[in-house]
């Protein structure tokens, strides 16, 4: 039985070289057929993200796995590279350490971003995909299995996903949603179309926002984005009413002068009537002046302040890794404990099927010789023989199990094969 | 039941308390279902001690009142924790609650009073104690409110400790104003309905207008809010709560230290405007 993976990820090769290995969507089913027809009797499962490329191959018989240069030439093939180029940047895990890197994978505690929810989605995207194309059996289906589960379980019960660490999340997620319970009867204004709004307006839509405002001094810009997202663009000329209609205001321009002074609000103040308005203001320099920040029933957060929660949470991941990591390393016991078992079951069977054939031969015989007729006394007799076979058994295949805890236990194995006859 | 004491239901809800503060310093997997056993314990404790308490001859007294209120408002606490299991509320309704159960050990206990038993009755006890709830859930409503404005003008957020948003606290205390000015309108109303019937409106008395006091104010509070666009919004909302709740204090120290018709002894009259021996009467019927 052999558990491989060979890859590379963004702590063990550059940009480009990831670039050049991974694998788009669309090219994903051609590669695992041509692995299938590499390798007829493995199976194998290809994640590639954007910080990662990993090849996970498997088979019960060793000798039908692909060795490490076979993947690494297979890469090499199917991204026309030279193997010998390649062959430095990948690593290559087997066994126990294939299965533990996996569980990190899914858990993301081998993610650029420790805490990302992301690579879970794209781990079960990957197995999910291999699945539909028929390169999955019973050793890729098992540790698949585990590390979604072991993932889920770090996330359930460590804090280590629930810290925000973009900007843009933990503007929404930290600090509206403890001003607002609902977005989708707020009036939002966004200031600004470039990408840290459009990446903030993906949040909002998260969390349901509906009427979406865009502003912007490029109306063009403000139109495209509009479009894309079915939000409503408007005129710049008219940022003062909007406001004034505004319950949040993301601002995210690149303006070298504030776009809302101090005065330019306390004019339009009035009419608000003192309703909580929030502002977040990405923007660098700051859009609106920090005095703002004082008034009624104004929320005004800037980038500084967003930065300050991003930083402490990451500090708060970072704090959660020796709990993930406890879980991980019980999962994978659990999970190579449970490979091994199923290593030694073909023996037992084969033990207990020698055995159950014994007893059959063995009581015909006895039952044509003696003159126990009654179906009754005959079935005494066959659960005696049960009952001695099964403890003659038990010490045995006790510590064949035992044995099992700490690894395959193959010179067992062997034993059994040899003292009890036993054929593959 | 008669071993259950004050101290049971009062220890639970302490226990309760204590675990809500660690939500400051810790995660728990294990803590929310602590804290629920802790309520529900105590909660039961206090049903089969009120129950026993209403059973008794001498039952209806103002210890009753107190208690009833803090019953009330543990259940409510109750509900919050199984539906909003992460809202920290508890912080600010067990010390409520447990200082409600403080005055009703603590203050002289006084000895029964007449009991009355008609519809009228019926209506103004209740409406005057769940109108006292909502006044008391109003205010946790709009301190939470403004500890919350503070804690967000102040730029402190914490996973750990994360109070409701402020637009959920705003509409709580709203609704609270609106609810408990209705309740309490229907209190006195019933209250000068009962009194009618026996001949005569105690107008002059402490009791009764320092009700009439807090039902005004809270009209005035409605009408405000309805005018005034400001004062539906925002902080002013929750300082409406907590003058809202200062007046309902006025009118419970009236209760208690100014001589009234309104009785906190034993008295011959049939005036029965004072809901507390009403309440407990009309529990009485519907507990037993």
């Amino acid at each position: 039985m052999k558990l491989q993976l060979v890859g590379c990820s963004h702590q063990t090769a550059p940009v480009e070289l990831r670039q050049q290995l991974a694998f788009a969507a669309e090219d994903l089913p051609g590669a695992i057929e041509r692995l299938q027809n590499r390798f007829p009797n493995a199976e194998a499962v290809v994640l590639s993200t954007c910080n990662r490329v990993e090849v996970y191959t498997a088979s019960e018989d060793q000798s039908e796995s692909p060795s490490h240069e076979d993947v690494i030439q297979f890469l090499a093939d199917f991204h026309h590279l030279s193997p010998e180029k390649i062959f430095g940047e990948l690593f290559q895990q087997s066994g126990e350490d294939a299965v533990r890197h996996l569980f990190y994978v899914a858990s993301s505690l081998d993610s650029m971003v420790v805490g990302e929810s992301q690579i879970l989605g794209q781990v079960k995207q990957a197995y999910e995909e291999a699945t539909r194309l028929g390169s999955t059996g019973p050793l890729t289906h098992g540790v698949f299995q585990a590390a979604l589960k072991a993932a889920r379980r770090v996330a359930a019960d460590t804090a280590i996903h629930q810290r925000r660490i973009s900007i843009p999340a933990v503007a929404v997620s930290d600090f509206a949603t403890q001003i607002f319970q609902r977005f989708d009867d707020k009036n939002i204004l966004l200031i600004g179309a470039g990408e840290m709004a459009e990446e903030t307006l993906q949040y909002l839509r998260s969390e349901g926002a509906k009427e979406v405002a865009i502003v912007n001094r490029s109306l063009e810009r403000s139109n495209a984005l509009a479009e894309k997202w079915k939000c409503r663009p408007d005129r710049w000329d008219r940022l003062n009413q909007l406001i004034i209609d505004a319950d949040l205001i993301v601002s995210t321009t690149a303006s070298g002068q504030p776009v809302v002074s101090l005065d330019d609000y306390k004019q339009i103040e009035s009419q608000r009537h003192q309703r909580p308005l929030a502002i977040l203001d990405l923007a660098v320099p700051r859009d609106f002046d920090p005095a703002i920040g004082k008034c009624l029933g104004v929320y005004l957060y800037n980038i500084d302040d967003l930065q300050i929660v991003c930083h402490r949470n990451r500090q708060a991941r970072q704090n959660e890794w020796p709990a993930a990591e406890q879980i991980l390393e019980e999962e994978t016991r659990q999970f190579m404990v449970d490979l091994h078992h199923r290593a030694t079951a073909p023996t037992i069977r084969q033990l207990k099927e020698s055995c159950e054939l014994l007893k059959t031969e063995e009581l015909e015989r006895l039952f044509n010789k003696i003159s126990a007729r009654n179906p009754t006394e005959q079935e005494e007799i066959a659960h005696a023989f049960d009952r001695f076979i099964n403890k003659l058994l038990h010490p045995p295949l006790d510590s064949l199990r035992k044995e099992a805890h700490m690894g395959t236990p193959h010179s067992l194995l062997e034993a059994f094969k040899r003292l009890f006859k036993l054929k593959d | 039941m008669d071993n259950i004491s004050v101290f049971c239901f009062a220890a639970s809800y302490s226990v309760a308390l204590l675990l809500e503060l660690s939500r400051l310093f810790f995660r728990s997997g294990i803590r929310g279902v602590l804290l629920i056993s802790f309520a529900f314990a105590g909660l039961l404790a206090q049903t089969l001690f009120v129950v026993a308490r209403l059973s008794q001859e001498s039952s209806g007294n103002t210890l009753d009142w107190y208690l009833l209120v803090a019953w009330v408002l543990a259940a409510i606490y109750l509900y919050l924790l199984f539906y909003h299991p992460r809202v920290p509320l508890g912080i600010f309704l067990l010390p409520l609650i447990l200082a409600l159960i403080a005055l009703a050990e603590y203050l002289p206990q006084e000895s029964g009073y007449p009991m009355g038993k008609s519809a009228w009755g019926m209506v103004h006890g209740f409406s005057l104690l769940l109108g006292t709830v909502v006044i008391f859930f109003g205010f946790i409503g709009g301190l939470v409110y403004l500890i919350q404005s503070r804690r967000l003008q102040n730029k402190q957020v914490t996973v750990r400790f994360r109070l409701p948003s402020l637009e959920w606290t705003e509409k709580i205390t709203a609704r609270c104003i609106v609810v408990a000015a209705i309740l309490l309108a229907t209190g006195v109303l019933s209250g000068i309905a009962l009194n009618a019937r026996g001949g005569e409106v105690p107008w002059s008395d402490p009791v009764v207008w320092s009700s009439g006091l807090l039902l005004l104010w809270l009209a005035a509070a409605m009408i405000f809010n309805a005018v005034y666009r400001p004062s539906r919004q925002g902080r002013k909302i929750a300082y409406l709560t907590l003058v809202s709740a200062l007046f309902l204090l006025l009118v419970l120290a009236v209760t208690r230290f100014v001589p009234s018709a309104h009785p906190t002894r034993k008295i011959s009259t049939n005036i029965l405007l004072y809901s507390e021996e009403i309440v407990a009467t009309n529990l009485q019927g519907v507990l037993l």
